[in-house]
């Protein structure tokens, strides 16, 4: 079994329409290891290129996190009306450690508001301690490698964090936060801005007053 | 997730090793709980967890039975017998049939035969490149392990892998959440470090990669520790100077 199969155990008899696991590292390293369906997996990136969400608070406070109706709900705005536009009307996170070890969140939402009955949560926090265990195991047996085989890696933002914290001279998670402002001023994914930036596509290393030559000059 | 019946058995044995972790939680009892379920679910006689500490010493934590000559047998020293042999090497290594080792493991053939064992297993419990342990399945008949059953014996060294993080982690917290970070993090930090290697040098991220493979090689550390070094502004890694 593999990080890819463990999101459809939430979806399975809950009655919920999605769900996404995401691994929290320290700083910027936040990763989606799987998504049930396409819109888990875009809510995912909204919460990981915003730096908000029930999957963000889960991970910080180690409790579930409830939002039963979205449209009704002020913890989240940004990520609120991103979300209500994707067809998501409900929101539901729990935390993912295993003995005292936090590893991450899963994130699960409902196409219609709906409140979670207890059968359903202990169902879901059931499913929270093996999915947890398999992470670990994952992590463990992954941590030799030096690239990862998680397909949905966000390799590209990862990379353009290190160009943007050599360019400017600050630390990583100032250049990620750097990175995810770009992208909210010009409205874009913040994997598509760091796409651009690795490939060489966007000015935004460039020196200032805008240089001819960018990437390769040695600054002094 | 479609799960085997294996799988199911699988699936509930870290249900139980998980619900030991989190209620009052002994290393011994999780270990004694591992080496149980591996000897039921893969057909083994004896099975049992060898664990390495700091200073290199290395004791049987736990085993199906106490007879003295099982534990000697698991503690054969170097180059005497398989167990330690995987705890120095990290590979896992077999013994298909007992009666076919090579001259110099005679000791443990006489003595692993005196207990009615025909064939070996010790797989390592590793983390980051460092062998902590290792997890010994012994059977009474000979026969290759099957390779199924060998990747299941490893997420099972893995989980007695995170049983000793987290007895660690009851010592000493911040040790084992720095590991764990460590872990969930280094791939991260190697992708932000080509990001910075072909900022700095004008390079595309394949070969910023390749620069930095080369500098651990040469160095003879580990990519994760030359890429964290490049994060926090080492200028050591750079391209061969143009003559």
């Amino acid at each position: 079994m593999t990080p890819g199969d463990l999101s459809a155990a939430f979806v399975a008899s809950t009655g919920l329409d999605g769900a996404a696991i995401t691994t929290f590292a320290s700083g910027p390293g936040a990763e989606t290891m799987d998504a049930s369906d396409a819109t888990s997996a875009r809510i995912d990136e909204l919460q990981l290129d915003l730096g908000i969400g029930p999957g963000w608070d889960a991970h910080a406070t180690q409790a579930s996190v409830l939002a039963s109706d979205l449209a009704r709900d002020e913890r989240w705005p940004a990520l609120r009306d991103a979300c209500l536009a994707l067809g998501s009307r409900a929101l539901f996170a729990f935390p993912l450690a295993f003995g005292g070890m936090r590893i991450g969140a899963v994130t699960t939402y409902a196409a219609e508001p709906r409140t979670l009955d207890d059968d359903v949560l202990a169902r879901l926090t059931e499913r929270t301690r093996s999915a947890s265990m398999l992470l670990l195991l994952d992590t463990v047996r992954e941590a030799d490698r030096d690239t990862s085989r998680n397909p949905r890696s966000r390799r590209t933002v990862h990379q353009a964090t290190g160009m943007v914290l050599a360019r400017f001279g600050v630390s990583a998670p100032d250049a990620l936060a750097l990175l995810q402002a770009h992208a909210y001023t010009v409205g874009l994914p913040v994997a598509q801005v760091a796409a651009d930036i690795v490939e060489g596509r966007s000015r935004f290393l460039d020196p200032e007053p805008a240089a001819t030559d960018g990437l390769g000059e040695e600054r002094p | 997730m479609r799960a085997t019946t294996r799988e199911r058995e699988l699936l509930e044995t870290f249900v139980a090793l998980s619900d030991t972790l989190v209620v009052d939680y002994d290393v011994v009892e999780l270990m004694q709980l591992l080496v149980d379920r591996s000897a039921a679910l893969f057909d083994a006689v004896s099975s049992g967890v060898l664990l390495s500490d700091a200073q290199g010493r290395v004791e049987v934590l736990a085993s199906t039975d106490e007879d003295a000559r099982l534990i000697e047998l698991m503690q054969l020293e170097r180059g005497a017998g398989p167990c330690l042999e995987a705890l120095a090497t990290g590979e896992v290594v077999a013994v298909p049939d007992v009666r076919e080792v090579r001259e110099e493991w005679s000791g443990f053939r006489d003595q692993a035969l005196a207990l009615g064992i025909h064939a070996a297993c010790a797989v390592p419990m590793r983390l980051r490149g460092t062998t902590i342990g290792a997890l010994n399945l012994f059977r009474a008949r000979p026969g290759e392990f099957d390779v199924d059953d060998l990747a299941v014996v490893r997420a099972f060294a893995d989980v007695a892998t995170i049983g000793v993080l987290h007895q660690w982690a009851i010592v000493e917290a911040d040790a084992v959440r720095t590991q764990l970070t460590y872990a969930l993090d280094s791939r991260v930090v190697v992708e932000q470090a080509k990001g910075v290697l072909a900022f700095r040098h004008g390079i595309d991220v394949e070969a910023a990669f390749s620069l930095m493979r080369a500098h651990a090689r040469a160095t003879r550390q580990p990519i994760t520790d030359v890429a964290r070094r490049v994060v926090a502004g080492d200028a050591a890694v750079s391209p061969p100077a143009a003559d």
